[in-house]
């Protein structure tokens, strides 16, 4: 975090110092990247095996994420042809991952399924990558133990509870792990997960909590989003890796659990899983219920609430209370209203946007597709 | 034991001093310099015989001794800032005393005080004092470097010989090759241990407080330790004037007034606080908010009493503000946004008392120092109102006793030191039940020490021990200092100094980062040892005219132990913030200076510098290798009202970490299975080359100042500056690109033109 800092006040000498053009410098070395986390709740393992950027190649940062292609649709270039064994303790051979391809084109993405190879809680394994060019990395990562009473895929499946966020507080509680180097915390919110380690077997998650992994601090919790809340427990490669990071300026400071090559071989184990359901009391008068008809031309209701009132801008948030139950966020800005319709609750993938004017007990405005224009839509409100 | 090598070396130096005894050839002067109008005692006037070096320095009650004088007519020249100098016609009869009271007149003309004072510092300094490579400049002086905003005494120090400013964006220096964690900051005596503001952009002295500022890149006496590489004594403004003056400035960042005056004759007080307002500014101009601000509050005052002791009180409060709600700035991209609160700040509170005894303990006099002060840094950055909170706080309660005695010729000083201190580091996450990080050192430090000089005709020599120990680390040590200055004749001396000293206080900071927010101090203890350097320097000065010399110094460091940032540190284990290093420096300093005498003043500063580390990457040159180093400083006064100023620096670039590819990290998510979900940008990381294995380009930078003084009641003087004249393209960093194809490289350059302005008001 203290890295963020500086590099906000070196955005700010940015601001004040001049840039000059990009100069054309020499193309490096390309070194082999490799990530993998074996999880034992898993139906495959998957190793994602790259090349560190060097400029040689093309890289197309407009591309929509596709997690089976997530190299190249995520900004790097992947090693395609390698041979990537995983191997348990003790074993010479190991299983050999198969590489996803699309469109006829390797991906970088090996994996082996839990046919192939049912990854153990407590037991050993290592990987060994072999490109075609004859480099090899290899890592090593012994998995944490299960706790008592702990079955493959229970801590995979969802618990559902609210939250109110002005009163509320989410606890949560998990039994010590044999091996683990400590638990980490992750919240899935629409402008990225926050994430935090912590040591100790509980952990408090309040209703204010702000997002110190994103631009802008936004909430963590948004109401009316349903927010998947994991913990884990990890082994200390996980915890070396995502603890660290290469300074801006010196280019070092990564810990690497590879030998050969530069990324993460590491092992988690999932301990709880909660999908927690937003609300917030009403402060607003746009909180509330919205009944309508959608973009599509279909019976509509919303439910929206100012997430945080700003001076002159506010951000608000919501769902769609209807099929297909998409989440919203946008901004109020005096009596308009920019409402996103979001794809998958992220941020980075909308359908549409509803520019709406509030008058009274009402949302007059339009939607916005990739598409088209809708003509005018109204929204009345209504009891929530 | 511990002061056996003392003793013998002031032996040696007493067998090479011609004897002061009285002989049937000389006499003794002894006597009172007082204010001609109210009687009042004059403290450290000097008091030189016309024609020689011999001379000396009243004490706080006026009184002084001079020994040795050749019998029969002799002049005496008196002299003190703020005072008119005086020539005096004394007869000495031999082995007899004289005694005379010395009346001196309270000094109207401001360039006449400034001719006195700063012919007398620095030919004083000369004279008198063993230590190598000091360079005082006055308060006067910072006015007329061209400033960034308003004058600063840290970046003045920037442009001394030995010197090192990594980048324009830091007041922050590095003093012969050492670190910028090494220097002891002292304000009247008093530690402070992180003056800057913004982001170290600017120093945390008020310019109207310092009466004058002392920079000891090496060889200083055992009374100075805590600090590897050099010392800085700002000292502050002494109003000897009665009545209320006082003085107002508005610069583009900062309004400053200070206030100042003498009550009844015997005690002496100032005050000023200083306040950025462009946010004020901005807040009157437009709903905007600029959440930022610094204020400087200072104050000291200083009582001599009717036997001749001074009480001073000296208190500082420096604090910068950065407290902002994101979702307050009215922009929609910040919606939403949560709080941030960034501040930091220094306090300061010091006492001390000084009490001349006398020609007690067998010497001609002794005089007792005792101080006490208590010196506080705090940080706080809070993420999200406590949602992701660092705090860091240090407290170093301290007290510094010695005593001095003079006996002829020779001057000896004994003296201790105690510090307390208290250190936290705390990470705390709302979050989180327990704190993410939480650390707390609480050590005690003493010492010893004394000093030891001798002055003779030719030879002024100085042998000093300082032992060490602190607690909680199981370390005690003792840092030898000597220095030898020998007078070819009266205005050229060669001096051949060396010893060694310690540093406790290590600051936890990434030296690659080019930005110098501030440093976050933790205490050596039993994981990390004590940093020790070993210096030695030799050089010659010569004095050309009253107020003009060159200085040449050749100088050599060596580090032990020494502790550098360990950019591995597991938040979970205590202890392993730091990596212990060695390392070696060595280089010559030159400085061309011009007194503040002539319609001409100012100096030329080259140094030369080679310095490398070992650590556990290797060898590599530290940021602050800049290996040529030149300054050009000048200040032109043609007559009437306008004075101008030329700063020109040129140096060889400091040495960076060139970044050879890039990597794409990502983040696993154990829902979906995956690394990364497109909901997040790409995030890139450098991947380092060789350990500062590449330099920057040349660094190069000519700034220029104007201000109009017409002296009067109340005195104006609108000044105007510019930096980078010629807007010259210094390379602050550089960014790289390895997603482009082919890649590239952007450099983002350092102070662009800047032109400032401002005005100040004295009365």
């Amino acid at each position: 975090m203290v890295r963020r800092v500086i590099a906000g006040a070196l955005v700010a000498m940015v601001l004040w110092g001049c840039e000059s053009s990009p100069v054309q410098v020499a193309s490096p070395v390309a070194t082999i990247v490799v990530h993998a986390v074996l999880n034992p709740d898993v139906t495959e393992q998957v190793v994602l095996v790259e090349a560190s950027l060097t400029g040689r190649v093309d890289i197309n940062d407009g591309l929509r994420f596709d997690p089976l292609d997530p190299i190249r649709t995520a900004g790097g270039s992947p090693i395609a042809g390698a041979e990537v064994r995983l191997l348990t303790d003790g074993d010479t051979v190991g299983v050999r991952a198969t590489e996803t391809i699309v469109r006829t084109r390797g991906t970088g993405r090996y994996v082996v399924p839990r046919s192939a190879l049912a990854v153990q809680p407590g037991r050993r394994y290592r990987l060994r990558v072999r490109t075609t060019d004859g480099r090899e990395v290899t890592g090593e990562t012994l998995v944490p133990g299960a706790p008592p009473g702990w079955t493959a895929g229970a801590g995979a499946v969802a618990v559902p509870v609210p939250l109110e966020r002005s009163r509320d507080t989410l606890q949560l509680r998990w039994p010590a792990v044999r091996d683990a180097r400590t638990y980490a915390i992750r919240v899935e919110t629409p402008y990225g997960p926050w994430a935090l380690f912590a040591d100790s077997t509980q952990f408090t998650l309040s209703g204010g909590l702000r997002n110190f992994f994103a631009d802008g601090l936004p909430s963590v919790w948004f109401p009316g989003f349903v927010q998947t809340t994991t913990v884990v427990a990890v082994d200390a490669n996980f915890y070396d890796y995502n603890r660290s990071g290469n300074d801006p300026f010196g280019g070092t400071g990564l810990i690497s659990s590879v030998r050969g090559g530069i990324g993460l071989f590491g092992s988690i184990l999932n301990m709880l899983r909660r999908d927690v359901s937003v609300t917030e009391r009403a402060r607003f008068p746009l909180d509330a219920r919205w009944r309508g008809v959608s973009g599509a031309g279909a019976a509509a209701e919303l439910d929206l609430w100012v997430d945080v009132q700003g001076a002159t801008v506010s951000s608000v948030s919501g769902r769609e209370v209807t099929p297909p139950r998409r989440f919203l966020l946008g901004t109020l800005r005096g009596e308009n209203l920019r409402l996103v319709t979001l794809v998958a609750g992220s941020s980075a993938d909308t359908v549409s946007v509803f520019s709406a004017r509030l008058a009274g007990d009402s949302l007059v405005g339009s939607y916005d597709s990739r598409f088209a224009t809708t003509g005018a839509r109204v929204f009345r409100r209504v009891a929530r | 034991m511990l002061f056996a090598p003392v003793l013998v070396w002031s032996a040696a130096i007493a067998a090479a001093q011609v004897p002061v005894a009285p002989s049937d050839s000389t006499g003794v002067v002894q006597g009172r310099v007082i204010e001609v109008t109210t009687a009042t005692p004059i403290g450290s006037a000097t008091l030189v015989l016309l024609g020689t070096r011999l001379g000396t320095v009243t004490r706080d009650d006026g009184r002084f001794l001079l020994a040795g004088l050749p019998a029969g007519n002799v002049r005496l020249i008196v002299g003190r800032i703020g005072y008119r100098t005086d020539t005096l016609a004394v007869l000495v009869r031999a082995r007899d005393t004289t005694t005379l009271t010395v009346t001196l007149h309270p000094s109207t003309a401001q360039l006449q005080t400034v001719k006195v004072a700063a012919a007398a510092t620095e030919r004083d300094q000369f004279r008198l004092s063993a230590s190598p490579g000091v360079v005082s400049v006055r308060g006067e002086t910072l006015k007329r470097v061209p400033v960034i905003g308003e004058p600063d005494v840290l970046r003045v120090v920037q442009l001394l010989p030995g010197v090192v400013a990594t980048n324009d964006f830091t007041a922050g220096y590095n003093v012969r090759g050492g670190e910028s964690d090494q220097n002891l900051v002292l304000l009247d005596g008093f530690p402070i241990y992180n003056p800057f503001h913004l982001g170290g952009l600017f120093g945390t002295f008020i310019d109207e407080t310092v009466g004058e500022f002392e920079l000891m890149p090496g060889g200083f006496p055992a009374r100075y330790g805590s600090r590897l590489s050099s010392v800085l004594s700002v000292v502050p403004k002494a109003e000897e004037r009665s009545g209320v003056h006082g003085a107002a400035s508005v610069s583009v960042l900062a309004s400053t007034l200070s206030l100042g005056g003498m009550v009844r004759g015997a005690t002496s007080w100032n005050v000023a606080v200083r306040r950025t307002y462009a946010d004020r500014f901005v807040a009157l101009l437009s709903e905007r908010q600029l959440p930022y601000y610094f204020t400087d509050m200072q104050a000291h005052v200083r009582h001599r009493f009717r036997n001749g002791g001074a009480l001073s009180v000296t208190a500082y409060g420096g604090e910068d503000v950065l407290d902002a709600s994101l979702a307050a700035f009215g922009d929609s991209t910040q919606a939403g946004g949560g709080d941030i609160l960034f501040d930091w700040g220094n306090t300061l509170l010091g006492v001390a008392y000084t009490q001349p005894l006398g020609a007690r303990w067998g010497g001609d006099s002794t005089r007792v120092m005792q101080r006490v002060s208590l010196t506080g840094f705090s940080t706080t950055l809070d993420l999200g109102s406590g949602s992701l909170r660092f705090v860091n706080r240090l407290w170093d309660a301290r007290a510094w006793g010695e005593v001095s005695r003079w006996r002829g010729a020779h001057e000896t000083l004994m003296g201790y030191e105690w510090s307390g201190l208290r250190t936290r580091y705390d990470v705390t996450a709302a979050a989180s039940s327990d704190p993410i990080l939480a650390v707390g050192q609480r050590p005690t430090a003493a010492s010893l020490y004394v000093d030891h000089t001798v002055r003779t005709s030719r030879v002024v020599a100085r042998a000093g021990l300082r032992g060490e120990t602190v607690t909680g680390t199981g370390w005690s040590g003792v840092s030898p200092r000597l220095s030898l200055k020998w007078f070819a004749h009266s205005d050229l001396a060669f001096t051949v100094a060396g010893g060694s000293t310690t540093q406790w206080t290590p600051a936890l900071r990434n030296e690659q980062a080019p930005v110098r927010i501030f440093d976050f101090w933790l205490t050596a203890d039993r994981n990390t040892p004590v940093a020790r350097a070993w210096q030695g320097s030799l050089g010659g000065e010569q004095w050309l005219g009253g107020t003009r010399f060159v200085r040449l110094e050749g100088w050599v460091k060596r580090y032990n132990d020494l502790p550098s940032s360990n950019l591995f540190n597991d938040p979970d284990v205590q202890g392993d913030e730091f990596i212990v290093t060695t390392g070696q420096s060595y280089g010559a300093d030159l400085l061309v200076r011009q007194l503040e005498s002539e319609r001409v003043s100012g100096w030329i500063a080259y140094s030369y510098a080679v310095n490398w580390r070992d650590g556990a990457d290797g060898r590599f040159a530290p940021v602050q290798d800049r290996r040529h180093n030149l300054n050009v400083v000048t200040s032109f006064r043609p007559g009437g009202v306008w004075s101008y100023g030329v700063r020109l620096g040129v140096g060889t670039g400091t040495p960076f970490t060139d970044v050879v590819g890039q990597i794409v990290r990502r983040r696993y998510d154990p829902i979906t299975n995956s690394f990364g979900t497109g909901n997040q940008d790409v995030s890139r990381e450098p991947i380092g080359g060789v350990r500062n294995g590449v330099r920057f380009p040349l660094f190069q930078r000519l700034d220029l100042s104007v201000t109009r003084t017409r002296p009067g009641k109340r005195t104006w003087a609108p000044y105007a500056s510019i930096v980078n004249a010629y807007n010259a393209r210094n390379v602050f960093t550089y960014f790289f690109d390895y997603a482009d194809n082919p890649p590239t490289r952007t450099a983002i350059s350092q102070f662009p033109f800047i032109p400032t302005f401002g005005v100040s008001v004295s009365w």
